[in-house]
């Protein structure tokens, strides 16, 4: 009786399993690929963008479930990463207008000052300085200076994300690292 | 904006990134993939039990107005027959305008009018809470 039991669960996974893959836009081995080489930089850009780490952790739930569901279609890998990192970015615009009392800041107020930081003229960036300082740029300069510089993204890559035109991305790259620059002296 | 401010910058944002992708308690991606199919599929149950849901909704309103109706035409024949014995002698005094009385209500159908009321009231407030996610 008991492997009759486990094959009709075996035989209830599979036709669940299947019907996952026809509910979704790719099959599970091809998700967990691609979950493996985005999950990292999405979480990051999420709890950096948020300012906290469990809010990212339903985010990032959020943000796969909604690329998994969306019908779009896909020409490369890199057009399904800025595709998540547009749904992550929409997330995280549509939690700011619902302010969350219990959000537990990024930034320890602990001087985590890496001394390899420092530029020839002595000059560091510490963490809680800077995290106070992206907190006060507008959301989108947070996250055109995370994508460009922090992940090391293309101009294209971080239109796609925003939902901007790529030509206008150096312009609105320059206005944010001078206003968080400004930020970051005035902090000091 | 001097050139080792810009340095600095990118280099504490690259930072930050490897950091934060050090940190991320991240969910194994069989746990992502199974809780999204659960939630898919309960997503599709729901969507496919909502016109059933409506039509229940359209059912109840007709019934509501129908018994509305039904009750308006009881009310009335309780009425009349309390007052019957004045009636008799109404109808044998008056029995032409009684006539023409009695014409007026059938051709407006007060009893059906109630039940189109109801309907009319009711029925896009049950459409309304069915539908309603």
């Amino acid at each position: 009786m008991r492997d009759v039991t486990t094959l009709s669960e075996l035989e209830h996974l599979g036709a669940a399993a299947a019907e996952a893959d026809e509910i979704f836009q790719m099959d599970e081995d091809a998700f967990r690929l691609f979950y493996d080489r985005t999950a990292r930089p999405v979480w990051a850009y999420l709890s950096r963008m948020t300012g906290d780490a469990r809010l990212a952790d339903d985010l990032l739930q959020e943000a796969y479930y909604r690329f998994l569901r969306a019908t779009a279609a896909h020409d490369s890998d890199e057009h399904r990463k800025n595709y998540l990192f547009r749904i992550a970015t929409n997330l995280v615009h549509d939690h700011r207008r619902r302010p969350r009392m219990d959000s537990v800041p990024i930034a320890d107020g602990v001087d985590h000052a890496d001394p390899r930081q420092q530029d020839g003229a002595g000059r560091a960036v510490n963490r809680v300085d800077l995290s106070r300082a992206m907190a006060r740029l507008k959301p989108r300069e947070r996250s055109l200076l995370w994508l460009a510089y922090a992940q090391g993204s293309s101009h294209q890559e971080i239109a796609e994300a925003l939902g901007l035109s790529a030509s206008s991305i150096k312009a609105l790259l320059f206005r944010a690292k001078r206003r968080l620059a400004t930020l970051l002296q005035q902090g000091s | 904006m001097a050139p080792q401010d810009d340095f600095a910058i990118e280099r504490a944002l690259r930072a930050e990134f490897e950091e934060a992708c050090r940190e991320a308690p991240l969910p194994n991606p069989g746990a992502v993939w199974w809780r999204a199919t659960i939630r898919a599929r309960a997503e599709a149950a729901r969507t496919a039990g909502q016109p059933i849901t409506a039509i229940q909704g359209v059912a109840a309103a007709v019934t509501i107005g129908a018994v509305a109706g039904l009750g308006g035409l009881v009310w009335r024949s309780l009425s009349m027959f309390r007052r019957f014995s004045d009636v008799i002698d109404v109808v044998q005094t008056r029995r032409s305008d009684i006539e023409a009385a009695s014409s007026i209500i059938a051709s407006h159908g007060v009893p059906l009018l109630l039940a189109l009321v109801g309907c009319l009231i009711v029925a896009p407030l049950a459409v309304y809470l069915a539908t309603d996610e």
